[in-house]
């Protein structure tokens, strides 16, 4: 018998993606130190902890996910993060991999005084697309930092468009069940994504967790990619996320964790979340959470079998780039496209396409997905 | 590879000798005083042994404010993963952060000034019934099916800075030293035994000091299913927990509870210095009041049923109340021996001996009997499911063997069933194998899985459908 999980569990495994790609920001070096705060991993988890603490209430009372609304800024909360991961195929039936993130930094509460000038930054934007292509295992990525502004950096309610400079995702304002459009690319590069729901959204428990959000765990694909060598198709599906309020971020606390996106042949879905600690102590735990082809959420917790089977050896760190995962009869082995998916980013990360085979009980499965590897480089001792 | 040869064996040798010195010189814990008898107590009567006098409202103060259990998680953190309290969960009597929070939980600031929250007692010893906080009933819905390493991990994703960081990671090396102990498979199933001898593992009983690797061998990583008894039958019982293994000083005993985090002997001695005041309200408490109506006639019939077949053992009740003390052997009780016989067969004698060989040895005793305790049955309308697996989800049910569920669970609402006298349940046609979902499984109690038996305590069915309810009529006024 099946039955529907809390989505707190949910939120424990999105959230992370949010840990994973904050961790990012939480890393940006040679920023003014603050001296109120004794600095572990960086100063501006220093500062964002400050300003979370002084300036932002903990979200609470009753939620309903209300969309199209809920796609814009909470600017009532601290933190708040958008991210699609693409899983696409080419002309020639060669996986194509797109991750687009954007993430929120609140700098003044909801209770502030009004700006006294357009140029007062009352919130900050990273950003950051990875563009991976199998044929001629390439990989390019760049990312962007803005101060929120009107028509730079920001969400348009009446346009439903997210904005970071020239990146943009765009949902429908109308209806909700309409088609998303993501423009982004790095450098030169033109990705432009249509995108429709295939999934109702899974909704996170606000009241199990310090924040909230939702996610579209498929999304149809379809698009283009521009480059100087031409434009070319690309299909396949998406998954979306949207978090906002006190979102973890890992830079700072003793804990890294990895995450796993998978989108199989068969409709389902497959989230997994690694937790260790950077002490180099401890065993890690494992989070993880089976959506299939009807929606239905099963998790697994530490239930789920975890292994990691081979570390590839990037310039800051070894990072475990090939699973083998078993949850109940789903067994799947984890193998990247390419080994060399490390990023430059203000930290060294490991977020990469992955490919995914193996067996649901006795039919075989197979999909695409993304795995975000990070903290390897703060590991005591090595790396459990 | 001659040469290498000869050095392994001057390590053997060596090692040898060490053995043998260590045994002259009684170091050996094994084998100083190995004498099983020491930790075994007879079937039948448990002898009264005087207690340390206490002050119950002190006792009450201390439970529900003093830092027992020292490490947990920084405030910070905890303030980030827990929902708002539920009015409902709050305790009078609480003073500072402790008025606020939730009454499982009690908050101290550590030496490097962080405040930490830690679980207290309560979380296993006081539920909610109702709109309230009942101390001393154990959580029929206590979940103790997931790996506690997560909740540590959890946590941990909002703690900050190296003073934080440092009482986290004091209380994630426990949390690692134990986790793999106390994790069983069925909601409302209690692991605490195992839990004492995961924390004995990792201590010297002398200093108390910390060991991440196993000082003893393990316990075992599937804890025996236990149903957490009230704390209202402490003030007739003369041993404590079901086999009668807590002998002795009870206040010293229960010490034990604070080996999670407590560190040295003078931090016990100081948790000892109040335990006498526990130990004397938990023997104050009474059971809360059947809450529905009772038919008084029944009622009267039933008394004079079960002075006739049950009293013997489970004792007399009202005006000139009489409870005899017995531990049932096994052969007349017949309920699920796993948890009696593993205590019993050895298995666990050196944890017995570590109590022997802490600074409590001289006052309290691990002597359990092969048998368990037959309880003073005071509230026992609150204490469902029952025996001391839990395997038995109404009173009905268990003076009536043949209508016992093989497979069950609690229904989605909590909601008490005065006429079958439990919590409402739902008959399944099959046991956890038969579930995909692991968190549909944790919430099925399989009879059939080892410890989990039903059986046993026939009893009741000799009696007559009427008589049977005339008795469950009567125990609604305990």
């Amino acid at each position: 018998m099946m039955t529907r999980r809390s989505w707190g569990v949910v939120a424990v495994v999105i959230a992370i993606s949010a840990a994973a790609v904050s961790y990012f920001l939480a890393s940006l070096r040679g920023s003014e130190p603050t001296p109120s705060a004794p600095s572990q991993g960086s100063d501006w988890v220093s500062a964002a902890a400050v300003i979370a603490a002084e300036e932002f209430d903990r979200l609470a009372g009753p939620w309903e996910l209300a969309l199209p609304a809920d796609h814009g800024v909470h600017s009532e909360a601290s933190t708040e993060l958008w991210q699609v991961s693409a899983h696409l195929t080419d002309e020639d039936g060669l996986p194509v991999g797109v991750q687009f993130l954007l993430f929120r930094i609140g700098l003044a509460g909801p209770d502030a005084p009004p700006p006294t000038s357009s140029w007062e930054a009352r919130e900050l934007y990273r950003g950051h697309v990875v563009l991976i292509e199998a044929a001629g295992s390439t990989v390019v990525a760049q990312e962007r930092f803005a101060r929120g502004m009107a028509g730079l950096a920001g969400y348009e309610a009446n346009l439903g468009e997210l904005r970071l400079d020239t990146w943009s995702l765009e949902f429908p304002v109308q209806a909700v069940p309409g088609q998303w459009t993501l423009n982004t690319g790095p450098g030169d590069i033109r990705v432009e994504l249509n995108l429709m729901p295939e999934k109702e959204p899974l909704r996170v428990d606000g009241n199990a967790f310090p924040f909230r959000g939702y996610a579209f765990s498929r999304l149809r694909a379809e698009g283009t990619l521009e480059t100087q060598s031409g434009q070319r198709s690309v299909s396949g599906t998406a998954w979306f996320e949207h978090l906002w309020g006190e979102l973890p971020i890992p830079g700072g606390s003793p804990v890294a964790s990895d995450r796993l996106q998978v989108q199989l042949n068969d409709g389902s879905e497959l989230s997994v979340v690694r937790s260790r600690r950077l002490d180099g102590a401890g065993t890690p735990t494992v989070e993880a959470l089976l959506i299939d082809a009807e929606g239905t959420v099963v998790a697994f917790d530490d239930a789920a079998q975890l292994e990691l089977a081979r570390r590839w050896q990037g310039a800051e760190a070894a990072w475990p780039v090939d699973w083998e995962l078993r949850l109940g009869d789903l067994q799947l082995s984890i193998t990247p496209v390419m080994d060399a998916q490390e990023h430059d980013f203000m930290v060294s990360v490991w977020s990469g396409l992955v490919q995914a085979q193996g067996q649901h009980g006795d039919r075989p499965v197979s999909g695409l997905g993304t795995l975000q590897l990070t903290g390897y480089e703060l590991m005591a001792g090595g790396a459990p | 590879m001659k040469q290498r040869i000869v050095i392994a064996g001057t390590v053997v040798t060596l090692a040898v000798a060490g053995l043998a010195i260590a045994w002259l010189g009684g170091f050996l814990p094994s084998l100083s005083g190995a004498d099983p008898e020491r930790h075994r107590s007879p079937t039948g009567e448990v002898p009264a042994t005087e207690q340390r006098p206490g002050d119950p409202i002190a006792g009450y103060q201390a439970l529900v404010n003093e830092p027992y259990v020292s490490c947990g998680m920084p405030y910070e953190a905890w303030r980030r993963l827990a929902p708002e309290t539920d009015p409902g969960d709050l305790l009078p009597g609480r003073e500072g952060r402790n008025a606020e929070l939730p009454y499982f939980l009690t908050a101290h600031v550590n030496a490097d000034g962080v405040e930490i929250v830690s679980n207290n007692c309560l979380v296993c010893h006081a539920a909610r019934l109702g709109d309230e906080v009942v101390v001393g009933l154990s959580d029929t819905f206590a979940d103790f099916t997931v790996d506690a390493r997560s909740v540590v991990n959890q946590a941990g994703r909002y703690v900050r800075g190296p003073a934080q960081t440092a009482a986290w990671q004091h209380w994630a090396d426990r949390i690692e030293g134990i986790a793999p102990y106390i994790r069983i498979g069925t909601i409302g199933m209690n692991p605490a035994t195992n839990l004492s001898w995961a924390l004995m593992t990792h201590r010297d009983p002398e200093t108390m000091a910390w060991s991440d690797t196993p000082l003893l061998e393990p316990p075992s990583e599937r804890p025996v299913p236990l149903r957490t008894p009230p704390w209202w039958w402490m003030g007739k019982k003369n041993a404590m927990f079901y086999t009668t293994i807590g002998r002795g000083d009870h206040s010293r005993y229960m010490l034990f509870a604070s080996l999670l985090c407590a560190d040295t002997v003078e931090e016990l001695r100081e948790i000892g210095v109040y335990a006498p005041d526990i130990r004397a309200y938990i023997e104050s408490l009474a059971p809360p009041a059947f809450p529905g109506e009772t038919d008084e006639a029944l009622a009267t019939e039933g008394r004079a049923v079960f002075e006739a077949n049950c009293a013997s053992c489970h004792g007399t009740y009202g005006e000139s109340p009489r409870y005899p003390n017995l531990v049932i052997s096994l052969d007349q009780i017949e309920t699920d021996p796993l948890y009696a016989t593993t205590m019993t067969d050895g298995s666990l004698d050196r944890f017995y001996e570590w109590v022997d060989r802490s600074p409590y040895g001289g006052t309290v005793r691990a002597a359990p009997a092969a048998g368990y305790i037959a309880p003073p049955l005071d509230g026992i309308w609150a204490v469902a499911p029952y025996l001391h697996n839990g395997s038995v989800p109404s009173l009905a049910a268990l003076l009536d063997s043949r209508s016992r569920p093989r497979y069950w669970r609690h229904a989605e609402t909590r909601e008490y069933d005065a006429e079958a006298m439990g919590w409402r349940h739902e008959v399944l046609e099959a046991g956890k194998d038969a579930a995909d979902d692991p968190a549909e499984r944790v919430h099925i109690y399989d009879t059939t899985l080892p410890g989990y038996d039903n059986g046993g305590h026939y009893f009741g069915d000799a009696l007559s459908e009427e008589e049977r309810r005339a008795v469950i009529e009567y125990l609604k006024s305990l």
